[in-house]
């Protein structure tokens, strides 16, 4: 017998809970949020946002690139459906990256951005295993912050639309610019524009390292970079406007100390999290105020002593080591949830509970995983055309 | 496996009959893209009327429709990519109707089509037009709603099409 969604009376529609699933498992996760509340029954075939999925890769030449899938669920018992999605997931990427040095360079709501040399670059849809070749750049930039937001709710289309936006990384610390270059992409119009802005306030930019050059997200068009100076680059791709967003007043911050802070989004609102020395807690703060707001207003959120650095020895760590920043990656969803990589572990830390669980090993020695870098995908995602 | 073999010559009939009592006669090789009508057909069951008390008239009208075009004797890939953009264009509660009976008869790209359609009609819609379209009466207390909206307020955020159809 197949279980009905319980419906009114008088109406004739009883969906199987299979046939809600079956819709259900192709809407965004914007939409799945909202449906959350439609009834119980639909509440439990949506599944809570705690299921989630990482790329990873190396970023160094002797390893050449390799791409890899592994997911985590916080849920205990995942549809086999969704098990299916992950096993697919894991063999379409297997042969990215083999040939040439591709590199991720992006994810953003199901969709990957990949460079495979300084101005090619192409999206990838590992569910559908789609990939789309974008015209090369305009303008070479040795080194590149790179955005990328794929949109994929617009009612009025069935292919997803997407914007990139790059400018170039300096390569001497701390210059004040002036003016700044940025050269963007939309798939409506299929070209690269650059577009060169003066700038009233200047923006110190910083090269890039090691660090991700990727911007950690949108919000609203308005696309965000965490760079090592510490300090939040900004730009608004509505406006064609760039600046720099003020940091949490910490002193930890101010000192310049970046070793450990995070820039994430969750859920549509900017995150921040600090985890400056080993033992000392983790705080984690939200922007209050609108993206667009000059005057940025932080509020503290969590300040929890993390379970990794209390109990090592929990997840195999012979002695204590410093989470690495650069492998932070917050739940795209559940704000209060972590991912860390910590000598070769992937850590998944819930702040509410005080929680932390390993997710993924890498199995590799953590000389190498160090140079990985993580990019959280939300899985149940429509797939959809590019 | 002699009628396998016939079948290429002589076409075989079957008799579907709706919830409302119509019956309407198909070609058995146009039928069997209902996995629940071939196992019927393989059972031996399909000699006289098979009932689909499940389906009602104007919906069976529908899916007959679909199959025919889906059938792999006729219409190429532009004349069913047209029909199928044409079909998913009907009301949300024929739709509706369709994945049901879709379901029932285990027609899988039909279940398909039927999914995407219903999805891609629902996903601006505000939990209450969607609750209208699947008739559905909430089971949460105004305050267990609250607490589940209050869990992802931006899932809220935007232009929400508030429309029934």
């Amino acid at each position: 017998m197949k279980r009905l969604c319980k419906s009114s009376d008088k109406g004739a529609v009883a969906l199987p809970e299979d046939i809600i699933f079956d819709i259900l498992h192709r809407l965004p996760s914007k939409s799945l949020a909202r449906f959350k509340c439609v009834s119980k029954c639909w509440r439990k075939c949506i599944p809570q946002p705690n299921l989630i999925g990482f790329f990873y890769q190396a970023r160094d030449t002797l390893l050449r690139s390799q791409i890899r899938f592994f997911s985590s669920s916080l849920d205990e018992s995942p549809s086999s459906r969704l098990v299916n999605n992950i096993t697919s997931l894991e063999e379409s990427v297997k042969f990215l990256g083999k040939k040439k040095r591709e590199y991720i360079v992006a994810s953003s709501n199901g969709f990957l951005l990949f460079v495979n040399n300084p101005r090619v670059y192409y999206v990838y849809n590992p569910v559908t295993r789609q990939r789309l070749a974008l015209p090369k750049t305009k303008i070479r930039m040795k080194d590149a912050a790179v955005g990328f937001f794929c949109k994929v709710d617009d009612p009025a289309k069935d292919v997803a639309s997407f914007t990139i936006v790059r400018y170039a990384l300096p390569s001497v610390w701390g210059i004040n610019f002036t003016s700044i270059t940025i050269e963007s992409f939309s798939s409506e119009t299929n070209t690269w524009t650059a577009n060169d802005i003066n700038l009233d306030v200047p923006l110190t930019l910083c090269p890039s390292w090691d660090i991700k050059t990727s911007s950690v997200g949108v919000i609203d068009g308005v696309f965000c970079w965490f760079d090592q100076r510490p300090q939040i680059t900004v730009y608004d791709s509505v406006h064609k406007c760039p600046w720099a967003l003020a940091l949490p007043e910490s002193e930890e911050i101010v000192a310049g100390r970046d070793s450990s802070c995070f820039l994430g989004i969750s859920g549509g609102a900017l995150y921040l999290a600090l985890n400056d020395r080993f033992g000392s807690p983790i705080t984690v703060w939200y922007l209050e105020s609108n993206i667009r707001s000059r005057d940025a207003v932080w509020v503290r959120k969590y300040v929890a002593t993390s379970t990794i650095v209390k109990c090592p020895q929990a997840f195999g760590l012979a002695s204590l080591h410093v989470i690495e920043k650069r492998n932070m990656v917050i739940h795209p969803t559940v704000p209060h949830i972590f991912y860390f990589v910590v000598r070769g572990k992937v850590i998944s830390y819930d702040l509410e509970r005080n929680i932390a669980e390993l997710v993924y090993d890498f199995g590799e020695p953590c000389w190498k995983t160090r140079c990985y870098t993580l990019f959280s995908y939300e899985w149940h995602q429509w797939p959809r055309l590019l | 496996m002699a009628e396998a073999s016939s079948s290429i010559t002589e076409k075989f009939f079957l008799t579907l009959k709706s919830s409302d009592g119509d019956e309407f006669v198909l070609e058995e090789s146009i039928a069997i893209q209902s996995i629940t009508i071939k196992n019927m057909v393989e059972d031996g069951c399909s000699s006289s009327v098979i009932p689909l008390s499940k389906v009602d008239t104007e919906t069976l009208i529908k899916v007959i429709e679909y199959m025919k075009m889906h059938s792999s004797t006729s219409s190429n890939e532009e004349e069913i990519e047209n029909f199928d953009k044409k079909f998913v264009s009907n009301s949300i509660n024929t739709i509706l109707n369709i994945l049901e009976a879709a379901n029932f008869l285990d027609i899988n790209n039909l279940l398909e089509l039927c999914a995407e359609a219903v999805a891609n009609r629902i996903k601006n819609k505000t939990p209450e037009a969607v609750r209208k379209i699947f008739n559905i009466t909430s089971d949460f207390t105004p305050e267990e709603e609250a607490e589940i909206r209050n869990e992802t307020p931006w899932a809220f955020e935007g232009n929400l099409d508030h429309s029934l159809d």
